[in-house]
């Protein structure tokens, strides 16, 4: 600070103490030396103070209320554009599979329905081995999307095993269950069950479409997809533990109560695993540190309980739709 | 960033408008009152600061954590402000009558506040009057760090950090908008220097 042009550059940094010790001895050294400094100074004091003293207002009564509305529309909207762009896709999706159908179905081969495509399809290998996926629609005229979905067919394959491998006693359990006819649904929260029902009709692959709109019907949720065999299907499906029992009754209404059999009913114990993850959980909001990382880990294990509470509350179907002697 | 504030953010990330509002809660005042003294009225201010939050709510999925959460929303805020006051220069002649307008339904709100000491808060007003006057006759840049400095409180740093610029550049906007102020309020400086020193004999002293 060497003259009034300095002085007047660091006037504010002085007010708000932001100047080194050096700077700060230098500038009260001018102070004591300049009356017209000093008496700009203290006017730059007053217009700071008169600032300051600015009252904060208060919020208009109608502004939570207002930007509630705001995102209510704003989060309507963004679900809308969403859509828009997912519908135009599928419409995209469906239209070049259709021209592509058309294209092949009118160069390369006569049309075939999927009826008579999926047997062949199967023979080269047992249902066991090879579990080929017919694309959920059901539709699929294209050799290619069964290609893509070899992966996912693999995973459901596992699945299929577990079901053929059910203990005999749990078994017998549900089947006694069930003969009493008081078959209720005070199942333990804490298990998830899973249901292995065999449906046999005369021809499966033919019906089944109408075997899907009888399950959705009846109140399940049809979940992944179904596998094909050689007149074999198999279906998964869900459905409220409420409603199982009235899901059955519908089944064998429309086709015949010998037509439907329980095979077996398994109980997936989940108490262990509930606890385990609530430990977990704990532990993790005991801890100290709270970076990302550990947030994002807390917040998939509560998704994690979340699910398995949400699953305890459906009973879980494997439907084989065999074909009838 | 506060746990409590970061479990809000996650939420917000979803779509979750209850967490959200949550989130911005302890906010609102503040946003609302940077806009009141960028833009000088009562409306516009809560048009704008509806705005922010919507802004806020649109852009909080891209949110990485940076800087702090209320620092990026306060950076929102001015940026909104300043674009609106850029929008404003393009259509002044329209603004002219407004103002005058909601002028005087401020004054109106003024009137009806209800305070222990009238006369105290009749006159402090009027100063406030005074010096939003001046404040909104500086430039836009100016007008920006004073707000934030004088009126809100903001360190040099946090504002250097809401306006995106180096520390060096909020000193010498702030230093710069001072000085203005200072001449424009030069022959209101007796009676601003009347009110504190009465103001300092009946209250606490600052």
């Amino acid at each position: 600070v060497k003259n009034c042009a300095d002085f007047n550059m660091y006037m504010s940094e002085y007010i708000d103490d932001q100047l080194d010790h050096q700077q700060r001895s230098q500038f009260e050294k001018h102070l004591k030396n300049c009356n017209l400094c000093k008496s700009e100074l203290s006017k730059m004091k007053l217009v700071v103070s008169s600032c300051k003293d600015i009252q904060e207002e208060e919020l208009p009564e109608d502004f939570k209320c207002k930007i509630h509305e705001r995102l209510v529309n704003e989060k309507e909207r963004s679900r809308n554009k969403y859509i828009k762009i997912f519908s135009t896709l599928a419409a995209g999706f469906v239209l070049i599979i259709l021209l592509k159908g058309l294209f092949q179905n009118m160069y390369f081969m006569p049309a075939k329905s999927i009826k008579d495509e999926c047997p062949q399809m199967m023979k080269a290998e047992s249902f066991e081995e090879s579990e080929e996926i017919i694309s959920f629609a059901g539709e699929s005229k294209d050799d290619s999307i069964n290609d893509g979905n070899m992966a996912e067919a693999k995973s459901y394959q596992s699945q299929g095993h577990a079901a053929d491998a059910m203990t005999s006693d749990s078994a017998r359990s549900f089947v006694k269950r069930n003969s009493s006819g008081t078959e209720t649904n005070n199942l333990e929260t804490d298990s998830i069950r899973t249901v292995n029902l065999t449906l046999e009709i005369k021809n499966p692959v033919l019906e089944n479409e109408n075997i899907k709109l009888s399950i959705i019907n009846s109140g399940a949720e049809l979940i992944n997809k179904e596998k094909c065999a050689e007149n074999e299907i198999l279906l998964y499906a869900k459905v409220p533990n409420q409603t199982y029992d009235a899901f059955i009754m519908e089944l064998k209404n429309e086709y015949g109560t010998e037509n439907l059999i329980i095979e077996s009913s398994d109980y997936q114990d989940i108490t262990a695993k509930k606890e385990s993850l609530s430990i977990a959980l704990n532990s993790a909001n005991n801890e100290e540190d709270n970076t990302d990382e550990k947030e994002a880990e807390k917040q998939c294990i509560r998704e994690e309980l979340e699910k398995l509470s949400f699953d305890a509350d459906y009973t879980f179907i494997n439907l084989k739709i065999v074909e009838k002697d | 960033m506060r746990d409590s504030e970061k479990i809000l953010i996650k939420r917000s990330k979803n779509g979750d408008i209850g967490a959200f509002e949550d989130l911005i809660e302890e906010y609102q005042q503040k946003v609302f009152n940077i806009a009141l003294r960028m833009l000088g009225n009562y409306e516009d201010a809560s048009d704008i600061a509806q705005e922010v939050f919507i802004k806020v709510f649109r852009a909080i999925k891209g949110f990485k954590g940076k800087s702090s959460f209320s620092t990026w929303l306060y950076r929102i805020a001015t940026n909104t402000c300043l674009d609106e006051l850029r929008k404003r220069k393009n259509k002044k002649v329209l603004y002219i009558d407004e103002d005058i307008k909601l002028e005087d339904s401020d004054l109106q709100r003024q009137i009806e506040d209800d305070s222990p000491t009238p006369d105290v808060i009749a006159e402090k007003k009027e100063i406030g009057a005074i010096v939003n006057e001046a404040i909104d006759k500086l430039s836009d840049e100016h007008k920006a760090a004073i707000i934030l400095r004088d009126i809100q409180g903001f360190s040099y740093l946090e504002i250097a950090e809401i306006l995106n610029c180096p520390e060096g550049t909020v000193k010498s906007r702030i230093n710069r908008g001072r000085r203005t102020l200072k001449e424009l309020l030069e022959n209101k400086l007796e009676l601003l220097e009347g009110y504190f020193v009465k103001r300092s004999d009946k209250e606490v002293p600052m």
